[in-house]
């Protein structure tokens, strides 16, 4: 037998498990070792407690049995059996799970006691676990500290790395014993009977991201460790099945790169080094910056930033949120990342957001144009796919109108029409000038309940040739917006625009169904806009099959939301996009310009910055290098604090960054895009990983050191006490359907009997003549306000106008002749999952280009390539395919911003290619999806 | 007291296993001895090369669990060794005591072969035959580095991948002008090593030494080139362990002799599995659970032969995957045409481009297919084993 059970394999085991656990132990012991002992507590610190970005070291039998690198699987459930099986109980070591290698070593020590103390087989029990469990974690560990580039292996870490690796082999380093085993904490251990082991068992769980699939999640746990999950099975009889990201929630959420503990910067911002602080020092510092901020420049100096990795019931920001208000109040901001132009410009057309009809009522369609709306890969609600899936059996016609073939596209299609990115409104323009031309409109609808659509029907003094007809047949300024003129800008064939503009008038009902992906661009508005004149001209809003364009938002149950918010002392707001304008030049702006609601200028810029469970700061914002210089100056934004559960490209531009929990970690309820017709309860399977606490613990900290404990937690100590306020005072009294919290809680959500009372989106507008919400109490197809603006680019009706980076944009294309487009992969949500293993082979970083925009730069499949325009550049693969419309190129939205030496980014991060300079006309949204580039071969230098 | 059994099984692998399944169909309750001399019961030997160093777990791989043996009633010895058998007075003496047997089934399976290369001795050469040899080479994989694989059969290639995987460099050395000369032609060993790019696969060579100062240092060809390495796997193919046979007259060449109901020339002695020769002795997992399986119904009374054996090939890594069944133009008397599938840039679209490409050679005499091999997605694997075989080969 290789393993001899003696004082040398005793003394090994604890010199290495003190090294694990207790670094000024380990100094201490290696004085009396004759060991030098040279590191320092941050050089410590970066290497086995995650304080440097660049570095990792697998120190966990779980990430180093090939699995990948996932925490509390199977392995850390079985390590914690063995342990259990011979009476000992983990310690944990600073939060490290069960499988630690510290822990593994002293449960060696344990064992190797008790054999010394004549109990059992110890020598036999330790070679099984150094075979099952300790040869792979030291291997890794040994490997993986040996490559690291930071560091230069000392004559200390040397011996650590042969002690380690002597002990794995059976052959344990003599070691100088100056001391006598008696003198070892683990003398005074005693053999203890075999511990009971909790079975697996599932715990009802749900997803938190931003996806509109939120799904139920069965997850098996024992142990604290989270074996599976599997997919719904359990409510009523529609199932709420996770798709691969969540299958793959462990490969994302318990990878061993989590963040640890809370630390600061120690560096200038984007290099990713930092200290290991407390929570009490963090949340010291930030309340003492928030009441700085606060005296010093005003409450609109605290901002948000928009997150959407936590999208449920008290939120991280929410509650910071909260206490703010407490102390005066924060910058708010108006508007999305996903639909600002959408849900901004709708209510001017028809007075409120929800204009999208239950996703069961398109199979009372005849005709459906998925445009711009890729459901197939964002989830836009469970149940929609499966209901065009349905309809499509039953012979629905399905169109797509895309600049990508998507997944929805191949899936659903009977024709895909391939369209220039941000020219949708001039397609829409022109198929209205057919059903004009022709006759097909639905004249006495639009008589009964439109406004704006001819000269006879326009809002009292306005101007003759200001209405829609005017503008189509070109009375005003001579131009005639037919299919030939629209097939310049969006490059759909004349005859393809009349026939599709035939076939939508003449079929009823008729569905059109915009997705966001045509509201994010220059244009955005007018786009929805003409698209939403379509289905009025045609009668299509209101009625069963129909659709009225508009927005995703359907009219459904009650979405909890209710923070119990105080008032907000800072009464102006801000549209969400310009927040690092807002840093970077406050004093420029202004109401009529940059969007200020509530005051004409800005009295101060943003200096506290919180980041909760977001990747905007750097990654999903626009132009990434701008935002970086801007970031760059702390003399401007003075404080970030960031929470989140690992090193995104944003965590490494913060100040103070806090480690997070994942969803296994806690407990709450998600918020279901949409009002769709269930609500789940995500409950906790495990207990945070680490040092990382749920956001709530350091928020109240902070409230604590300001004064405001009571009054910020008013009785609610723990999240779940605040869901279940939520629960009962904001969601029961509007869904009085609804069981009591603890049995919502049990079954881990609810489905509702039926869908909302109104299924189909103004139907009680056009079956009972209630007027829309809007000043003309009809659909707006010219808006008295809009045009009342008098502002470029913002037209009483839906007009088409040139735009930066644009299909019409020549001056632009003359320099970057590739429209560039972005668009959601079914391999991530947003940012999240980049780093999963088992996603990237689902969709791997590309960039699509079309096979003729190919050939003329000699590109072919699998070529790197390089995107790039004066923001800068990204390298990649290429995909050639027709499945991209000619003259545009496309790039997943998400990938992590990795740059090289050079500032090139190597992963495919769309955002070093966007623009921030110029928002949209009216809701100063996001243009994300029009930008210009050009791609060249990439050749290695 | 001696004990005495109705069956006493030498061995207790899976030829062992099937033997004792073949008698419990046929004997529900004769009594069952089985003495194997590794300490631990029953375990798939493919899968310790065809598993990740890693990721490797004894107790997945067990062919029965402890209840399988109780409910079955086989009274199992092991980590004993057998020291003789008498058959004359069908006594069987092991070092953890004597019993006596009414039916013997000779099961010892077979032993890695090390050629008598200089320096075969230093404590760095491994062989990959046993679930504790998997272990030391782990031990010493603790820290090494370089690692030289003698043998580029299947079970040294999959050493090589799997020792890749983990993390070594390796190289592989192989005596023959090519791979496989039973399993492949010329094309297909040519396109095998062209597949194989995380290691270096060197053929034709002639070993001089293993050589080093107590450890291993370096491998030496006789051509003079040096492969320094700090860890050699000897995987040279194996052996029948047949001595206890042959010590008790058995009839052997290099395996035991057996006819096709697994009888030995000794009246009520069987053999089966790795150590026993009917026509050729492929040495594979399906050849000793058919032969077990045989030699258990027999030896309990019932009446069964040897079915046809399913000698196909197989490597499954990740880089590269390898599929060699039947006749592939081996047989000088026979003249052969063969047809050529060569999908190695393949143009469809698919999800994981690596694992779409394959090369697919198929072997034809007389009009009918004979053999083939593919290297690449195996996908077509069964449905090729089923038209040379004939039969739908008995799983595992």
């Amino acid at each position: 037998m290789a393993f001899v059970n003696d004082k040398t394999f005793l003394y090994n085991a604890h010199l290495m498990r003190v090294f694990f656990e207790d670094l000024k132990q380990w100094q201490e012991d290696c004085i009396f070792y004759g060991i030098p002992s040279e590191i320092s507590a941050q050089e410590y610190d970066d290497l086995f407690k995650g304080t440097d970005a660049d570095v990792y070291i697998p120190m966990w039998a779980s990430a180093c049995k090939g699995h990948g690198d996932i925490l509390i699987d199977r392995t850390t459930y079985d390590c914690i059996r063995f342990y259990k099986s011979y009476g000992y109980e983990p310690v944990y070591m600073d939060g490290n799970p069960a499988d630690f290698l510290g822990e593994q070593l002293r449960f060696l020590e344990y064992l190797s006691v008790c054999g010394l103390k004549g109990i059992g087989n110890a020598g036999i029990v330790i070679e099984m676990f150094i075979q099952q469990f300790t040869l792979d974690t030291v291997k890794e560990f040994c490997k993986a500290l040996k490559e690291q580039k930071a560091v230069t292996l000392t004559e200390e870490l040397e011996l650590v790395i042969q002690a380690l690796q002597g002990i794995a082999a059976g052959r344990p380093l003599a070691l100088a014993t100056h001391i006598g085993a008696d003198d070892f904490d683990c003398w005074q251990w005693e053999k203890k009977p075999a511990l009971p082991v909790e079975e697996p068992h599932i715990v009802r769980a749900a997803g938190v991201n931003n996806c509109g699939g939120n799904c139920k999640l069965e997850v098996w746990v024992a142990e604290g460790c989270v074996l599976d999950i599997s997919a719904d099975t359990s409510i009523g009889g529609i199932q709420l099945r996770t798709c691969p990201r969540g299958r793959g929630y462990r490969h994302t959420f318990l990878t061993a790169h989590r963040l640890r503990y809370p630390m600061k910067r120690r560096e200038a911002r984007g290099i990713g080094k930092y200290t290991r602080i407390s929570y009490e020092e963090a949340a010291k510092e930030i309340a003492a910056k928030i009441r700085e901020t606060g005296e010093k420049y005003g409450p609109g100096s605290r901002y948000m930033l928009y997150s959407t990795g936590v999208c449920a019931v008290a939120r991280p920001d929410h509650l910071m949120k909260r206490l703010l208000c407490l102390d005066g109040g924060y910058l708010q901001h108006y508007n999305s990342y996903s639909s600002a132009q959408a849900n901004y410009i709708t209510p001017y057309i028809y007075g409120t957001e929800r204009t999208c009809n239950n996703p069961q009522d398109v199979m009372n369609s005849k005709y459906v144009i998925l445009w711009g709306h890729n459901t197939a890969e964002t989830i836009i609600g469970p149940f929609r796919n499966y209901y065009f899936a349905k309809a499509k059996e039953q012979g629905v016609h399905f169109v797509v109108i895309d600049p990508r073939q998507s997944e929805s596209a191949l899936t659903f299609a009977d024709e895909w029409v391939p369209i220039k990115p941000g020219s949708d409104c001039a397609l829409a323009n022109a198929m209205a000038f057919v059903i004009f031309q022709k006759n097909l409109q639905d004249q006495e609808f639009m008589n009964r309940f439109c406004v704006g659509f001819d000269e006879a029907h326009m809002p009292e003094g306005v101007p003759v040739g200001e209405s829609y007809k005017s503008y189509l047949f070109g009375l005003q300024d001579g131009v005639v917006r037919d299919p030939k003129w629209a097939e310049q800008i969006c490059g759909v064939p004349a005859e393809t625009i009349e026939r599709l503009a035939v076939e939508y008038a003449t079929a009823k009902p008729a569905s059109i169904q915009p997705g966001l992906g045509v509201q994010r661009t220059f244009i955005g508005e007018n786009s929805i806009r003409a698209i939403a004149a379509l289905c009025a001209m045609t009668g299509n809003v209101g009625i069963p099959g129909g659709g009225a364009g508009g927005t995703v938002t359907p009219n459904g149950h009650y979405e909890a939301q209710e923070m119990f918010k105080p008032e907000n002392g800072c009464t102006y707001s801000t549209p969400v996009f310009l927040w690092s304008r807002i840093i970077d030049r406050w004093e420029t702006m202004t109401a009529e310009n940059d969007g200020i609601k509530g005051a004409d200028k800005l009295p101060c810029g943003i200096k506290l910055l919180f980041s909760l469970a977001s990747n905007v700061l750097i990654n999903q914002h626009a132009d990434i290098n701008d935002t970086k210089r801007i970031l760059s100056d702390t003399s401007k934004c003075e404080l970030i604090v960031n929470s989140d559960l690992f090193y995104t490209p944003s965590v490494r531009w913060s100040d103070i960054v806090l480690p997070g929990a994942s969803l296994f970690e806690t407990e709450t309820m998600p918020s279901v895009w949409n009002s769709d017709d269930y609500v789940l309860y995500s409950n906790q399977c495990t207990k945070p990983l680490f040092g990382s606490v749920f956001e709530y613990e350091w928020i109240k900290m902070v409230a604590k050191d300001m004064g405001l404990y009571e009054a910020f937690t008013e009785g609610c100590e723990t999240r779940r006490d605040w869901v279940k306020r939520i629960y009962e005072e904001d969601l029961l009294p509007h869904e009085p359907e609804l069981p009591d919290f603890e049995t919502f809680t049990k079954e881990g959500g609810h489905m509702y009997a039926g869908p909302c009372e109104e299924p189909v989106a103004f139907s009680k507008q056009i079956r009972e003549g209630v007027p829309f919400n809007t000043p003309s109490g009809k659909i707006e197809i010219f808006s008295r306000q809009l045009y009342d603006m008098h502002r470029k680019d913002i037209s009483g009706i839906p007009k088409w106008f040139d735009g930066p980076e644009g299909p019409t944009d020549y001056a632009g294309l003359n320099r970057y002749p590739l429209q560039l487009t972005g668009y959601h992969t079914k391999r991530r949500c947003h940012s999240i999952h980049d780093q999963n293993q088992w996603m990237e082979e689902l969709d791997p970083p590309a960039l699509w280009i079309n096979p003729r925009d190919a050939v003329l730069r000699s590109i072919r499949s699998g070529d790197l390539v390089e995107v790039y325009n004066d923001r800068g550049t990204v390298r990649i693969p290429a995909l050639v395919t027709d499945r991209i419309v000619r003259g545009a190129v496309a790039m997943s939205q998400g990938g992590w911003y990795t740059p090289d030496e050079k500032g090139v980014d190597t992963r495919g991060s769309i955002n070093v290619l966007t623009y921030t300079y110029k928002a949209s006309p009216v809701a100063n949204g996001n243009p994300q999806h029009t930008n210009l580039v050009e791609v060249r071969k990439y050749e290695a230098e | 007291m001696q004990k005495i059994y109705n069956y006493v099984i030498v061995g207790a692998g899976i030829a062992a296993v099937s033997a004792a399944q073949g008698i419990r169909e046929t004997d529900r309750d004769g009594s069952i001895l089985m003495i194997g001399d590794e300490r631990v019961p029953a375990y798939s030997r493919p899968m310790l090369t065809k598993t990740p160093l890693r990721s490797y777990e004894l107790g997945r791989t067990i062919v029965a669990g402890g209840d399988w043996y109780r409910e079955q009633r086989i009274d199992l010895l092991l980590g004993t060794k057998v020291l003789s058998i008498d058959n004359s007075s069908r006594l069987v003496s092991t070092s953890a005591g004597s019993y006596f047997y009414k039916r013997l089934i000779y099961a010892t399976g077979a032993n890695a072969f090390v050629p008598p290369i200089k320096g075969k001795d230093l404590p760095e050469v491994k062989v990959l035959r046993r679930y504790e040899d998997l272990m030391e080479v782990k031990r010493l994989c603790v820290d090494t580095g370089k690692a030289v694989v003698i043998g580029g059969g299947v079970i040294g290639l999959e050493a090589a991948f799997e020792l890749t995987r983990y993390g070594l460099d390796v190289t592989v050395l192989e005596a023959l002008p090519m791979l496989m000369p039973r399993f492949l032609d010329e094309e297909c060993a040519k396109a095998l090593e062209r597949a194989i790019t995380s290691f270096p696969v060197h053929t034709g060579v002639t070993i001089e030494e293993i050589g080093g100062k107590g450890h291993v240092e370096y491998v030496k060809l006789a051509d003079g080139r040096e492969f320094p390495c700090d860890l050699v796997i000897m995987s040279t193919g194996v052996r029948a362990d047949i001595a206890l046979a042959q010590a008790s007259g058995i009839r052997c060449t290099r395996s035991v002799v057996i006819n096709e109901k697994c009888e030995t020339s000794a009246k009520d002695i069987y053999a089966c599995g790795d150590c026993a020769e009917y026509g050729t002795n492929w040495q594979l997992w399906s050849q000793a659970l058919e032969q077990g399986r045989v030699a258990g119904i027999n030896a309990a009374g019932g009446s069964a032969v040897i079915g046809p054996t399913d000698s196909s090939m197989i490597i499954n890594s990740p880089e590269v995957s390898m599929f060699s069944c039947g006749d592939v133009g081996k047989d000088p008397k026979k003249r052969y045409t063969t047809e050529t599938d060569d999908n190695w840039q393949p143009d469809l679209f698919a999800v994981n481009k690596k694992f779409a490409r394959y090369f697919e050679k198929r072997f034809y005499a007389d009009g009918k297919l004979t053999g083939a091999i593919i290297i690449g997605n195996l996908a077509r694997m069964q449905e090729l084993k089923e038209q040379i075989l004939g039969i739908k080969p008995r799983e595992v």
